[in-house]
C-alpha cells in the first residue's frame, strides 16, 4: 500500500511561476510525484462545471488548490515529499468581499469574471404591492461559512484489479458521477473504472463533488500498487467543501389582515473559487427565499460570486436555511407590527393543497404544512411558552420562545434524472438488490431492503443490498437533494415487478399452473385453486439456476419532473415538496450574551415514513447540525486564509448542546415517492437557524440580523441598546 | 463512389442520463460535425433530445461537450470533426 498527500497552495490566489519536483521524486520512500502534465485528459473537475484543476498548471485560486499529489511508502514519507515540492508563485490580489468580487475593475479569479450566475425571478409587480401593503419590513441577513463537519474527513483507497481495471473505494455520494469525473480526467471508458462508494456516517452534501478521487486514480494508473488517502483534519478544513455565505437582504410586506402580498429578495451568495453546485444551490435559495406561502408578488435578484474564499458548494438544505432566516425573521417583524400571533400569521399564509406558489408551482400533491403547524401549536411546548419561558435559571437569565417553517423541493427539480437498480435472486432463493445511492448515515441501506422486502413478498433478512458499486449496481442517481430514498426506491419497485413476473413464470413451469392462478405469500407461491401447491424461493431459484436461466433483472425509471424551469432559472421549480415547522426555547445569559437552546420541537410533511426509527434519526441529525449553523459554526477566512480548520477553533454542537428534542411527524401521502414517502434529509436543518434567531428576540428584545448568533453578536446587539438607552437618559 | 467523401468516425462517450437511455456507453459515428453526432444520438432514441436541449430547443444550461478533452463552451454545432475525434457527452446531473 503506497499513501498519498496532496501539495496545496501556499497563496490563495497567485500565479505559478514554475514547479520542481526533482528534490521530492528523489526523497526515500518516495514512489511517484505527479503535477499538471501528468493529468491525460481534462485537466478539471466539477459536477456542473469543471472549472477546477485537477492539478494547477498556471494559477491558485485558494489555498486548497492542488499543486502536486505524492506517492510514497509511508504516510509520513509522502508528507515530507510534499515540503520538497518546490513551488515559484508570484501572488495575485485577494478577493475575499463578494461585493468587492462584483466591482468591474476588480482582479478576476477566472478569466470569464467573478460573477458565476446572475439569476432574475419575479411574478407580478413588487412595487405596486409595496405601495398599497399596510406594512413593509427591510433587513439585511448575513449567515456564516458553515462546514459539514462530518467525522470521517475525505478519503480512499484505489487500486488495479485482477484485469488491470482501477477500482476505488471512498466516501462519496454517488459512485456513477465519480466515475464520470474519473472518466473525464484520465480520458478512460468508464466502464473500465470501478468506483464503490463506502457506506460513511456523514456526508451532508460536502462528498457530493469529488475530493480524492481523481487523485488516487492518476497515482494508481502511475504506480500501478494500491493507493490510499486520508485528508487531515485542517486538510478537509481548507480544501473541502462549504456552504455558502450568502447575504440576504429582504423586503417583505402584508396587508391590514395579515395576508403576505410581496417579496422583493435580493441574494449575493460566496462561491468561492470554483463553482461545483453553486449555480443550482443559487436556484434553490431562489426558490426557498419565499418559504411555504402564498405570496402574489415576489421579484428576487441572486449573484453567486467567485472570491478566493474557499469552495462552496453543496450542503444540507443546498441555500435553503440562509434565506429561511430571512424570511422568517421578517414575517416575525410583520407579525409584530400587525399585532397577530406569530404562530396565526404563518396559518394565515402558508399554501395549501391545489394552489399555486409563489413562483408558480402547481402544488397538486401532498401539502402539509399547514397540518405542521397545526401540530406546533398544539404541541406542549406552544401551549405552555409562558411558564417555560418563567423557569429561567439565573436572574440575568432570559428566555424566549418562537415558530419558523421551513419548505424544500427535493430531487433535481425540472432537470432530467433517471435511477436505475438491479434484482437476483440468488441460489438459495435470496436477493442481491444493486442501488447505487449510497448509504451515507441517512439509513438508505435499511430503507431500500424493507422497500425490496415488501415489494418481493420475503423476509428483509433475505435481501441484501449491493450499495453504491458502479460494478454491482446500475446508475441509481446520487445520495444527495433528500432523494436518495425516492430514487433508489422507486427504481427498486420498477424492477421488482419484473423480478416477481420471472418468478410466476418460473412457479408456473414448476407447479404446472397457469400465472393467473397463482399468487405471492412469504417467499413462496401457491396456487389459489389448490393451496397444497406451492413453491418457495429456494426451489424456484434452483430451478432458474439448474436450467441457466436468467437470474438477474434491471430496470429504470425516469424521475418526474416540473414541466419547465422557471425563467431565469436552471433547476427550478421542484415537482413536490417537504414542510416544516419548529419551535425553539432558548435561554440567553444577558451577561455573555451566550444562547442555549432548551427544547425544541419538530414537525415535517415528508410524506409517509418507511422506517420510524431512521426519521426520527434524520430529524434528530439535522436540528443539532442547525443548531451550530444558529449559533457557532462559522469558517473564519481572512484574505483567503482558513483560521479555523479543526475541532479546537470550529466550534460544533456536543451532547452537552443537544436540546430536549420533540418530533412529531405529518404523513401525507406523495404519488411520486415509494410508498407515498417524500424527501427528508434536509428539511429538518431549514427552519433552526430562524427559530432560535426569533426565539432570542423574544428573550432579549433585541434581534440578531447574522448568523452564527455568537455570543459576541448577542452581548453586541443587548449593549447597542443599552447605550443607546444610556445616550437617552442623559 | 467517386466524388463523394467518407464522413469522419469519431468515438462518443456518453454519461448519466445518456448512457442510460441509449443502453451504452461508448459508439463510433460517422459524422462531418458536432450537429451530426447529436443528431444521430437523437436519431437513436427521440427522448434524447430532451437530455441534451431545454424545452426551447437550446442546449441545457451546464450540459458539456468535450472534443478531445477540451470542454465545448458553448459548443458548435457546425464544427468539423475529424477521423479519430474523441466526444464526450456529459448531460446536467445534479442539483439540489
Amino acid at each position: 500500500m503506497l499513501y498519498a498527500k496532496v501539495k496545496r497552495s501556499k497563496y490563495p490566489h497567485a500565479l505559478i511561476k514554475s514547479i520542481d519536483t526533482k528534490r521530492a521524486e528523489t526523497a526515500p520512500g518516495v514512489v511517484a510525484v505527479l503535477t499538471y502534465k501528468d493529468v491525460p485528459a481534462t485537466n478539471g473537475f466539477g459536477i456542473l462545471i469543471p472549472d477546477q484543476p485537477v492539478l494547477c498548471w498556471e494559477k491558485v485560486r485558494y489555498m486548497g488548490d492542488a499543486v502536486a499529489v505524492v506517492a510514497a511508502e509511508t504516510p509520513e514519507a509522502a508528507e515530507e515529499a510534499t515540503n520538497l515540492v518546490e513551488v515559484e508563485y508570484s501572488p495575485l490580489p485577494v478577493i475575499s468581499e463578494p461585493l468587492e468580487a462584483m466591482k468591474h475593475d476588480a482582479p478576476k479569479v477566472h478569466e470569464k469574471g467573478n460573477i458565476l450566475r446572475h439569476s432574475r425571478v419575479t411574478v407580478g409587480n413588487v412595487d405596486e404591492a409595496f405601495r398599497n401593503a399596510a406594512f413593509v419590513v427591510e433587513n439585511t441577513y448575513r449567515t456564516g461559512r458553515q462546514m459539514h463537519m462530518y467525522l470521517e474527513t475525505e478519503a480512499g483507497v484505489g487500486m488495479l484489479d485482477e484485469n488491470g481495471k482501477l477500482v476505488l473505494y471512498s466516501g462519496g455520494q454517488s459512485p456513477y458521477r465519480d466515475q464520470m469525473q474519473i472518466s473525464r480526467a484520465l480520458g478512460i471508458k468508464a466502464e473500465d473504472i470501478r468506483v464503490i462508494s463506502t457506506p460513511v456516517g456523514g456526508a451532508f452534501g460536502g462528498k457530493e463533488e469529488n475530493t480524492v478521487q481523481i487523485h488516487l486514480a492518476l497515482l494508481v494508473t502511475k504506480t500501478k500498487r494500491p493507493v490510499k488517502m486520508v485528508w487531515s483534519r485542517e486538510e478537509s478544513g481548507s480544501a473541502g467543501m462549504k456552504r455558502h455565505p450568502m447575504v440576504v437582504t429582504m423586503k417583505t410586506a402584508a396587508d391590514q389582515e395579515g395576508r403576505l402580498v410581496a417579496n422583493q429578495v435580493r441574494i449575493l451568495a460566496d462561491t468561492g473559487a470554483y463553482a461545483s453546485l453553486g449555480p443550482t444551490v443559487l436556484d434553490v435559495a431562489i426558490e426557498n427565499s419565499c418559504g411555504p406561502y402564498r405570496i402574489p408578488n415576489v421579484d428576487i435578484d441572486a449573484y453567486s460570486v467567485y472570491t478566493n474564499n474557499g469552495v462552496a458548494g453543496a450542503f444540507r438544505g443546498f441555500g435553503s436555511p440562509q434565506v429561511n432566516f430571512a424570511l422568517e425573521s421578517n414575517i416575525d417583524i410583520l407579525a409584530e407590527k400587525l399585532h397577530i400571533d406569530r404562530l396565526e400569521i404563518r396559518k394565515k399564509n402558508v399554501v395549501r393543497k391545489g394552489d399555486t406558489g409563489p413562483l408558480g408551482q402547481k402544488l397538486q400533491d401532498s401539502v402539509g404544512i399547514y397540518e405542521t403547524l397545526q401540530k406546533a401549536e398544539s404541541s406542549d411546548l406552544w401551549n405552555n411558552r409562558e411558564k417555560y419561558k418563567a423557569q429561567t435559571s439565573a436572574p440575568w437569565c432570559k428566555r424566549g420562545i418562537a415558530v419558523s417553517t421551513a419548505v424544500k423541493g427535493f430531487g433535481f427539480g425540472a432537470l432530467p434524472d433517471f435511477a436505475a437498480a438491479s434484482i437476483q435472486i440468488t441460489p438459495t432463493g435470496k436477493f442481491v438488490v444493486g442501488v447505487s445511492c449510497p448509504e451515507i448515515g441517512q439509513g438508505a441501506i435499511t430503507a431500500y431492503a424493507q422497500i425490496a422486502a415488501e415489494a418481493l413478498h420475503c423476509d428483509i433478512a433475505d435481501v441484501y443490498i449491493a450499495s453504491a458499486d458502479s460494478g454491482l449496481a446500475p446508475d441509481s442517481g446520487t445520495s444527495s437533494a433528500s432523494m436518495g430514498l425516492v430514487r433508489g426506491g422507486n427504481a427498486i419497485l420498477t424492477t421488482a415487478p419484473k423480478m416477481n413476473e420471472l418468478l410466476l413464470e418460473t412457479a408456473s413451469k414448476i407447479i404446472a399452473d397457469q400465472k393467473a392462478d397463482l399468487e405471492f405469500q412469504e417467499s413462496q407461491i401457491i396456487s389459489k385453486r389448490n393451496p397444497k401447491k406451492t413453491v418457495n424461493y429456494i426451489d424456484i431459484a434452483q430451478y432458474l439456476y439448474n436450467s441457466s436461466s436468467e437470474t438477474r433483472i434491471v430496470a429504470g425509471y425516469n424521475v418526474p419532473r416540473a414541466d419547465k424551469p422557471v425563467e431565469g432559472s436552471i433547476e427550478i421549480p421542484h415537482l413536490a415538496y417537504m414542510y416544516g415547522t419548529a419551535i425553539a426555547l432558548v435561554e440567553v445569559d444577558t451577561l455573555t450574551g451566550s444562547t442555549k437552546v432548551l427544547k425544541f420541537f419538530l414537525s415535517t410533511d415528508s410524506g409517509k415514513m418507511i422506517n420510524p426509527q431512521s426519521y426520527t434519526g434524520q430529524c434528530e441529525g439535522a436540528i443539532v447540525q442547525g443548531l451550530g449553523f444558529a449559533l457557532t459554526e462559522e469558517t473564519q477566512i481572512n484574505e483567503g486564509i482558513t483560521k479555523t480548520n479543526n475541532f479546537t477553533t470550529y466550534i460544533i454542537p456536543t451532547i452537552c448542546d443537544v436540546p430536549e428534542i420533540q418530533i412529531d411527524p405529518v404523513e401525507t401521502y406523495e404519488k411520486v415517492g415509494p410508498f407515498g414517502a417524500k424527501g427528508l434529509g434536509e428539511i429538518g436543518i431549514i427552519p433552526v437557524g430562524s427559530a432560535v434567531a426569533n426565539a432570542i428576540y423574544d428573550a432579549t428584545g433585541e434581534r440578531v440580523f447574522t448568523l452564527p448568533a455568537t455570543p459576541e453578536r448577542v452581548y453586541k446587539a443587548m449593549n447597542e441598546r443599552r447605550n443607546s438607552a444610556t445616550k437617552s437618559n442623559r | 463512389m467517386r466524388g463523394e467523401t467518407v464522413p469522419p468516425k469519431v468515438t462518443v462517450r456518453l454519461f448519466h442520463e445518456l448512457r442510460e437511455s441509449l443502453g451504452q456507453s461508448q459508439l463510433e459515428v460517422e459524422a462531418d460535425t458536432l450537429g451530426d453526432v447529436v443528431a444521430s444520438l437523437i436519431s437513436k432514441k427521440d427522448s434524447v433530445r430532451d437530455l441534451i436541449f431545454d424545452s426551447r430547443g437550446k442546449i441545457r444550461t451546464y450540459t458539456t461537450v468535450y472534443i478531445n478533452n477540451a470542454a465545448q463552451t458553448p459548443p458548435e454545432f457546425s464544427r468539423k470533426l475529424n477521423d479519430g475525434d474523441i466526444i464526450l457527452l456529459v448531460p446536467t446531473a445534479a442539483g439540489g
